[in-house]
């Protein structure tokens, strides 16, 4: 069972990428609201991927990849959503460890079908 | 007080002869409780006056208190019902939207929704169509058409507010099919009606909607300008030409006419440079000469430069520096005597613009020679050789 953390205060946006990624059977997603919560499933879970929004009400998407990047010995891929269209946040997501950084609003099969790729690695 | 009574009687006896009998007679007894009232009081001696208007004031907060307290739990509870009904409702649909979207191969699957739930199934979609695209949204639409036309029927009722998040929800959710039933609210006399027809309106693979939304613009003055240039720019290089037209259009207002200017210049369309160059030699409307030379600075050429090379010694201090700061962008390296007069500019914000335009034309031995000099902007002029050759 592969273990995916969404981590997005958007309820409507964690409801539709879970249901789009546990609909294999072999996915499991936990869901966090804010970072602090996010950081706690961090912790206590193996993941093995998560999927993170740029604009969280406790921190910023950048910071919690900084933290994931600085704190977890054996980090997993982190891809970051984002409504912005601003390249040099996206270039700098990108240095600090992001995997990818994809658009809202998305195409759900299509973003599942790109994260997949970031699992099978 | 006998005046205020002896007005009230003869009011009363106007009413009598106007309205019928029963509306007379309870006005009468009302009249005489009042007069009965006033009697009792000027029996009492002024203390117990005093006291027994304290009683009454007490007494009638307590009233007012109780009869806003029972309020406010009776909305608590509605509230609470309601959400719960609602939250009922949501898990109910939502088993049977996923399985669909998730589904390619499932046909539309049929939703009963009661009438009083219409809106709020509307609503509901809505919420998940503002946050997917593609497919997805394209299937969802589909689940939503057949509940259309009860939202188009609201487009006219109510409050401002509801009919411009319908209209919304219209344009995402109902474009292009319903697009017709927008186009007539573009003239609605409230702004914020109007405004959202505009934005459903404006849509990349509809750039025929131009012609309409910019005769209505100007009545957006209260929005923000990069809103309404987005807004413009979001139709696409096809509508340039009616944006052209529009900022060449000496009738329209200056508020218009730099909407289209910035519009153009996000949209980066190269004929709209020839519109500016011809807009700045007939206007000297501060904050449109401005608009005009940052287009010009972005997708200007250097046959561009002459009439930004006399807005360079403007009276106004924002136009210097815009002009500047094109002439820096469209100039050449001969124009850098000109640009360096920019660095005697009594303002600051100019003379940076002058050094950096400088550095743009690649003239930084101009620039060498005044860091080096006991010039005022010395400093400046060596922080920006110093930012070029960094």
């Amino acid at each position: 069972m592969r273990r995916i953390l969404i981590l997005d205060d958007d309820a409507d946006i964690r409801l539709i990428l879970k249901v789009f990624l546990e609909r294999d059977g072999q996915t499991k997603v936990h869901e966090a609201s804010d970072a602090a919560a996010g950081w706690a499933l961090l912790q206590a879970t193996d993941l093995d991927l998560v999927v993170l929004d740029q604009q969280l009400p406790d921190s910023s998407g950048m910071e919690v990849l900084q933290r994931i990047q600085r704190l977890i010995p054996t980090p997993p891929p982190v891809v970051v959503l984002t409504a912005s269209r601003d390249m040099e946040l996206r270039q700098s997501l990108l240095d600090q460890g992001a995997r990818a950084v994809l658009n809202k609003p998305f195409d759900p099969a299509a973003l599942v079908n790109e994260l997949r790729v970031f699992l099978n690695d | 007080m006998s005046s205020v009574y002896s007005l009230m009687t003869e009011t009363i006896e106007n009413i009598t002869s106007v309205l019928g009998n029963g509306l007379a007679t309870l006005l009468n007894q009302v009249s005489n409780l009042w007069q009965r009232g006033l009697d009792y009081i000027s029996t009492l001696p002024r203390r117990e006056l005093a006291f027994q208007i304290i009683i009454l004031s007490v007494v009638f907060i307590f009233v007012i208190t109780l009869i806003l307290g029972v309020a406010v739990m009776i909305l608590r509870v509605r509230n609470a019902v309601r959400h719960r009904r609602r939250s009922r409702l949501e898990r109910l649909w939502e088993r049977t939207i996923f399985e669909y979207l998730t589904d390619e191969s499932a046909p539309v699957p049929e939703i009963r929704v009661n009438r009083s739930n219409r809106m709020f199934f509307i609503l509901y979609l809505y919420r998940f169509a503002q946050r997917i695209r593609g497919q997805e949204m394209i299937r969802l639409k589909a689940l939503v058409t057949p509940h259309l036309p009860f939202l188009v029927r609201n487009l006219r009722r109510g409050y401002p507010e509801l009919r411009a998040r319908n209209i919304n929800m219209l344009g995402v959710l109902g474009f292009p099919n319903y697009i017709d039933s927008v186009k007539p609210l573009l003239s609605d006399p409230a702004p914020l009606v109007s405004m959202s027809a505009a934005r459903a309106l404006a849509h990349p693979d509809y750039p025929q909607h131009m012609a309409l939304i910019l005769p209505v613009v100007h009545q957006f003055d209260t929005w923000s300008m990069t809103f309404l240039a987005s807004m413009l720019a979001k139709m696409g290089p096809e509508a340039a030409a009616d944006l052209i037209a529009k900022l060449k259009d000496d009738q329209a207002t200056h508020r218009v006419r730099i909407a289209c200017c910035e519009a153009l210049r996000k949209l980066g369309i190269l004929a709209a440079a020839d519109a500016a160059t011809e807009v700045l030699e007939t206007t000297s409307e501060t904050e449109l000469v401005t608009a005009c030379l940052r287009l010009l600075g972005e997708i200007g050429t250097p046959r561009h430069a002459r009439i930004i090379r006399g807005l360079v010694r403007s009276q106004q201090e924002v136009v210097r520096m815009h002009a500047l700061s094109a002439l820096g962008q469209i100039g050449s390296t001969e124009d850098g005597d000109l640009i360096r007069h920019g660095l005697d500019d009594p303002s600051r914000w100019v003379a940076l613009r002058a050094a950096r335009a400088l550095g743009t034309i690649q003239r930084l031995d101009l620039l060498q020679d005044i860091s080096e000099s006991s010039h005022p902007n010395a400093a400046l002029a060596a922080q920006v050789v110093q930012e070029q050759t960094a």
